[in-house]
């Protein structure tokens, strides 16, 4: 059934439908019990082995419900990757109150245990020697011994622990929830410690001090919380700064795709109503603009917008866009010393990644507002850099595009312009301008209108286009009587000319 | 490469356009966008500047209408093998097509304005014995052609034809003898203000309006041309052979209809002095006489065609394609 143009059905896009979510008031601040739990699973296992057996069956559990919830690890990567302080916490507080994994806990409780258990001998050994010259091979083997079963205590406390801990209490625990000017005070102190110790060591003051330095230095690292406490930088759960370490961890995973990261969203706020609650309206808003996205150039100045669900909008379209956004993308990462660069740079690059999924299929996309296909395009940004996209030859857009082959139509007596039916038709008749197409069909038309078309093709200097024409094959319905001269101009510019 | 639109001896190059994927082939003298169907295969189809020259109502437009007519709606195509004709942009597109739909809605096309014009652009591919090439049609008003100063201002292209067709509608002037050697004169005069050279080109003298000087061929000496024009619809030119043979016959026999019976003896000793070659040719564009405006029955054009076969035939001179033609290739 052939159908206009404007009333076609919706385009196929690359995103996914929206699930709206009932819209309630933004909360800043996300009540962690609120969120989905993991299956806990019940054991009546009593004895030291029954119940580690019963730890490590959770733990294999817990790795399949990992994978069953991958959404987590979407959002996780989201979040390492923001440059958004705001978003950032708002992402975490989907996240932060996930159980740490088994497999993580036990090799940050074994890492610890062994340096511990190491320092711990080491100080053994030295008090050991007292008085008398060191024994290096006993001060080797004690440290070797403690580290050995510091690493292994560490492990099966971690294992027994379990799902006890929260990926905030971990994170907090592993900066000790400290702002970066504190974590680098108490990293220059620990440091300063060893060198201290090493200096006196070899200055020969004796094993006194060396006990000192080393004893304070295992108390910091076993009791850093005390000393936290001590110089009162504890700050509990609330994950002040744990976050702001988030570039460090997991560099090796990529940032998600757009499509991927609100598919992920959209499960978070399924299975959970405090994730609702905050993104529900959030993702609600960004689909009824992705409708109506406005220009580029708004979207570009909402990236400083006070709020951060503005920003996060802004910036979800302005990748939604692809390659309209990057002109103004692009003279924003051009400002040196404008605020906006860095994220302009961040969003090029996203756009930059996002579009390069269509990089195999470009031939076999139409962007249905400018009839072109998909191609590759380059924006130079500060430098030497140079970003590559991939959108709509014509205006770059790579939000809506349309899979499939196109045929040219000359039909006088075709409804409307376009035919949505695999392959596409586009009457050329109705439209009198060229596009991206794989066939002709030349259904009913006159030798003029042939011959106008034909001129346009011939004179077509799109780089893209113009072999092609050599190599398309051109049908001639039935009802079609061209004139012997009209039948040689098309033989002339096209691969095959057939009448049925 | 010449320039389709000022006839310039330029490079032209190709520009990206901005805002476009496409890119333009722009003339450096005169900004003028060439087509890229031009530019592209200009060695392929070398140019052919067909430059009418004529007074005000002796048929200039009507042959362009007419011959549009014959290449687009009769059989050339079925009866030559390798024919077809295609125009190259949009407003050749809009002129071959708007003249064609006037002749066929019985109506004539208007006088031309007086102005320097825009060439009709048409690709004529598998002519026989003709090679393929671009044929740039230009027109201009009548009165262009009155004054030297005027034929300078407005009519500029003829300076890059090779061969100056020269249409004459006899029954249309009060002093045959006169008026032709008016026309001659003024062209040659223009010409030399323009800084052209007619002894470089060829002309070719087109008598119009042959339905009406049938009647003076009837019955006397000139009845072989009678006859060579009543036949001259396009079903003769099906045979192709010997063809160019009796256009040069029909040429000699209009020079001594020339001589005789228009006693133009000086038109012919000016031209014969001022132009590498002279021929002769006789159409009739539209096969009977109009009322006013109006065509009262089908137009039958009538040798239509020579004109351009002579023109044809005098660009692509030389050793190449004289073994081409004698090839058949």
């Amino acid at each position: 059934m052939s159908q206009g143009f404007q009333q076609q059905e919706q385009p196929q896009t690359l995103s996914r439908p929206f699930q709206p979510v009932a819209e309630t008031d933004v909360r800043p601040d996300v009540d962690s019990k609120e969120f989905e739990q993991p299956p806990q699973v019940e054991t009546q296992a009593t004895s030291f082995f029954d119940r580690l057996l019963a730890r490590l069956g959770r733990f294999g559990k817990t790795q399949v419900a990992a994978h069953d919830y991958s959404w987590h690890n979407i959002i996780w990567r989201e979040w390492r990757h923001t440059t958004d302080e705001d978003y950032a916490q708002h992402l975490f507080a989907l996240v932060g109150d996930r159980p740490v994994s088994g497999a993580i806990a036990a090799l940050t409780g074994g890492l610890s245990g062994l340096i511990y258990g190491g320092m711990l001998g080491l100080l053994l050994a030295l008090i050991t020697a007292l008085g008398d010259p060191i024994i290096m091979s006993l001060a080797l083997g004690l440290s070797i011994t403690g580290a050995v079963l510091g690493g292994a205590g560490g492990c099966l406390t971690s294992l027994l622990r379990g799902q006890g801990l929260s990926w905030r209490t971990w994170l907090a625990q592993l900066t000790f929830n400290l702002n970066p000017t504190e974590l680098g005070l108490l990293s220059s102190v620990t440091l300063a410690g060893i060198i201290t110790w090493f200096f006196t060591w070899q200055a020969g003051f004796g094993h006194v001090a060396s006990i000192i330095i080393v004893g304070i230095l295992l108390l910091e690292g076993l009791g850093a919380r005390v000393m936290v406490w001590l110089l009162g930088l504890d700050r509990g759960k609330q994950p002040h700064y744990s976050h702001r370490y988030r570039a460090g961890y997991f560099w090796w995973r990529d940032r998600p795709y757009r499509t991927e990261f609100e598919t992920a969203l959209r499960k978070a706020c399924a299975v959970s109503s405090g994730a609702t609650e905050i993104w529900g309206p959030v993702l609600e808003n960004l689909e009824q603009q992705r409708k109506q996205p406005g220009p580029p150039e708004q979207l570009v100045e909402n990236l400083r917008h006070v709020d951060w669900a503005e920003r996060f909008t802004a910036a979800q379209l302005l990748i939604t866009l692809g390659g309209v956004a990057a002109p103004p993308l692009q003279a924003a990462a051009s400002q040196r010393g404008s605020i906006l660069r860095r994220k302009a740079m961040d969003l090029l690059r996203q756009i930059e990644r996002e579009t390069t999924q269509l990089a195999d299929q470009c031939w076999n996309l139409l962007c249905p507002r400018c009839l072109r296909r998909c191609g590759r395009h380059s924006v130079p940004v500060a430098g030497d850099m140079t970003i590559i996209y991939y959108g709509c030859r014509m205006c770059g857009q790579s939000h809506v595009l349309w899979p499939g082959q196109v045929v040219a139509v000359l039909d006088t007596d075709m409804p409307g312009n376009v035919e949505r039916s695999d392959p596409f038709r586009v009457n050329w008749l109705t439209r009198r301008f060229l596009f991206d197409f794989d066939e002709v069909e030349i259904i009913r038309a006159t030798d003029e209108e042939v011959e106008r078309f034909v001129v346009q093709v011939g004179n077509d200097t799109d780089p893209v286009r113009q072999g092609r024409y050599q190599h398309m094959p051109c049908r001639i319905g039935p009802e079609c009587h061209l004139s012997e001269n009209t039948m040689r101009v098309l033989g002339r510019v096209f691969g095959t000319v057939v009448q049925k | 490469m010449l320039c389709p639109f000022c006839l310039a001896d330029e490079r032209i190059k190709q520009q990206k356009l901005p805002n476009s994927l496409a890119s333009a082939y722009i003339c450096p003298n005169c900004n003028e966008q060439a087509p890229a169907l031009y530019a592209q295969d200009n060695r392929k189809y070398p140019p052919v500047v067909i430059s009418a020259i004529g007074f005000r109502q002796h048929g200039k437009t009507v042959y362009f209408a007419s011959l549009f007519y014959t290449l687009k709606k009769l059989t050339l195509a079925r009866d030559w093998p390798e024919f077809f004709t295609m125009s190259l942009n949009e407003d050749s597109l809009d002129t071959v097509y708007g003249n064609v739909r006037m002749l066929e809605g019985g109506t004539l096309p208007d006088s031309t304005p007086k102005n320097f014009p825009r060439p009709t652009m048409i690709r004529a591919e598998g002519v026989p014995m003709q090679p393929d090439c671009t044929l740039l049609f230009f027109d201009t008003g009548g009165e262009c052609f009155e004054r030297p100063t005027q034929l300078v201002q407005f009519a500029g292209f003829v300076r890059r034809a090779k061969a100056a067709l020269l249409l004459i509608s006899v029954p249309d002037l009060d002093d045959p003898r006169a008026g032709m050697q008016q026309l001659l004169n003024t062209y040659v005069v223009g010409m030399r203000e323009l800084g052209g050279r007619t002894d470089d080109q060829h002309l070719i003298v087109v008598y119009t309006k042959g339905d009406h000087l049938a009647a003076r061929f009837a019955g006397g000496p000139w009845e072989d041309l009678r006859t060579y024009l009543v036949r001259g619809s396009v079903d003769d030119l099906a045979r192709p052979d010997g063809y160019m043979e009796r256009m040069h016959h029909v040429s000699d026999r209009l020079l001594a209809f020339t001589e005789q019976e228009l006693h133009a003896h000086e038109f012919i000793n000016a031209a014969e002095a001022n132009f590498k070659s002279v021929n002769f040719s006789i159409i009739s564009a539209l096969g009977a006489a109009p009322q006013g405006a109006r065509l009262p029955v089908k137009i039958v054009p009538r040798r239509i065609l020579d004109p351009v076969l002579w023109i044809m035939e005098k660009s692509f001179t030389g050793p190449v394609y004289a073994f081409r033609r004698w090839w058949g290739l």
